[in-house]
């Protein structure tokens, strides 16, 4: 009687797990290798890029979150002082046909020139399974992987969640502070922050 | 299309940008009523922002309750002052005439909604009034006495589009208040959390219970209630699954049980707002929580 008792509750809240979020891979652990394709057609597997940092963002260019920092022209400065420090910055497109911001090759490789996007590559994610495997709710949602593969950095762009461009420089860049604190071999302090944006268009 | 955004304010979608989104702004005064502002999305009016005050007239030394007032197009919704997955909580950003004080926003009982993604979010639909108590000091000089402010919100749909409004009120200083808008207040007052504080008497009795990936809140109360729970975590580190309400086996108590995604170890409550409803008459009250 009471060993029923307890597998029926054990089944109750395992339930209540899995219907409470998509996976979040766990800060400290390898990051889920995935392989996707670029807007250029080319194949990148994120097991390439060993031995340099790699940022992820999550991008539905039409969020006001989105346009905050692209519209400053911020998202494009560190995208730059990223890869032109040797490592390497991956946007990641995991809108759904039909859905805001979904982009096709040649969408993203246009959207890419406008902005003057200083990124490795623009990936495309549409069936989401990439974007579900690192729990990526939200757009800008930004990750930060070690040149040994491992997740350093899981959350929010920077510290003030708004859409008003007037914040940026007022936030600590959460992102930039991780990926920075890694290569100079310190520890990253904020390794896990509450993202703010849309939600990511699945 | 994103450089070509020269505010932020209502404009989302390039999609939405051809259809000609733009930011109207009517004006209109009524008693103990102060500018209407609007955002718009071609003819749709998304929301509309007012402050108004539950008296038209300010008595000095006597404090009155002022109200942000926010309506909702059918579909879209505004967000809680914790937001959940996604969305910005409604800001007000309000100057005050010397030597005035005020309260922080009083937010109301939320809502609990779905976006797409599985995103839970908690927030208003339709409309919304956050309060304040506004104290005007004892000495005050004037005949009349103007309050100016700037509210921010972020409203969704499917698509989300940040707005902002001004918003201004005048009222005149005389002998007696002259109340304004009973109706309207005393709805949305009902809705204000109380505070719980574990003392004999109250309706509701909490405790906390942590394990290794959860925290679980026990609800000790009329067992024809059913309870939910709307956290507020205090920092931006601490990161929440959704929280989901099961009955106890003695059926005497609920379990909210609130997954912890990232969250320190000692973290042995959360601060949040429970609420009970009462499934006959579909009446909801709520109790403010504190952390530790």
């Amino acid at each position: 009687m009471m060993i029923m008792k307890i597998t029926k509750l054990l089944a109750f809240s395992s339930l209540f797990f899995a219907s409470a979020v998509i996976a979040a891979p766990e800060v400290g652990k390898p990051a889920p290798e995935f392989t996707l394709t670029d807007s250029n057609g080319e194949t990148h597997n994120l097991a390439d890029f060993r031995g340099q940092h790699v940022v992820l963002e999550w991008l539905n260019h039409d969020c006001p979150f989105v346009r905050k920092f692209y519209g400053a022209g911020q998202m494009q400065a560190w995208q730059k002082e990223v890869t032109d420090a040797g490592d390497v910055w991956l946007v990641i497109n995991s809108s759904a046909v039909g859905k805001q911001g979904h982009l096709t090759p040649a969408a993203a490789n246009e959207v890419s020139q406008s902005k003057n996007a200083a990124h490795t590559a623009l990936l495309l994610d549409h069936d989401g399974n990439v974007g579900r495997a690192f729990g990526a709710r939200v757009t800008p949602h930004m990750y930060v992987i070690n040149p040994e593969g491992v997740l350093i950095y899981n959350g929010a762009i920077d510290s003030i969640p708004s859409a008003n461009p007037a914040d940026i420089e007022k936030a600590e860049a959460y992102v930039m502070t991780a990926w920075n604190a890694s290569r100079e071999g310190r520890p990253v302090e904020k390794a896990v922050t509450r993202a703010y944006g849309c939600g990511v268009k699945y | 299309m994103i450089g070509s955004q020269k505010r932020q304010k209502n404009s989302g979608s390039g999609t939405m940008e051809k259809l000609g989104a733009i930011l109207a702004i009517g004006w209109t005064l009524g008693a103990g009523a102060g500018t209407l502002d609007a955002q718009t999305l071609g003819d749709l009016e998304l929301v509309t922002v007012q402050l108004i005050a539950d008296s038209t007239t300010l008595v000095p030394g006597r404090p009155i309750t002022i109200g942000l007032h926010l309506k909702m197009a059918p579909g879209w919704h505004t967000y809680w002052e914790y937001p959940g997955d996604s969305g910005l909580p409604i800001t007000l950003d309000l100057e005050l005439p010397e030597a005035f004080r005020s309260t922080a926003l009083q937010w109301p009982l939320p809502l609990r909604m779905v976006e797409p993604g599985d995103l839970e979010v908690y927030g208003y639909k339709d409309e919304v009034l956050l309060l304040m108590r506004l104290f005007p000091p004892a000495d005050l000089d004037a005949s009349t006495v103007v309050l100016r402010g700037m509210a921010e919100w972020l409203v969704c749909e499917a698509i989300c589009l940040p707005g902002q409004g001004a918003v201004a009120l005048e009222l005149a200083v005389g002998d007696t208040l002259t109340p304004s808008h009973v109706d309207l207040f005393a709805r949305f007052r009902d809705q204000l959390p109380q505070p719980l504080r574990g003392r004999p008497g109250e309706p509701v009795e909490v405790s906390w219970e942590r394990t290794a990936e959860a925290l679980r809140l026990n609800v000790k109360g009329p067992a024809e209630w059913t309870y939910d729970f709307f956290p507020l975590p205090s920092s931006s580190s601490i990161l929440l699954g959704h929280p989901a309400t099961s009955a106890a086996s003695d059926r005497e108590r609920a379990v909210v049980e609130i997954p912890l995604l990232s969250a320190p170890a000692d973290l042995g409550r959360l601060p949040g707002v429970l609420v009970a409803k009462d499934p006959a008459s579909g009446e909801r009250r709520g109790w403010r929580l504190f952390g530790p």
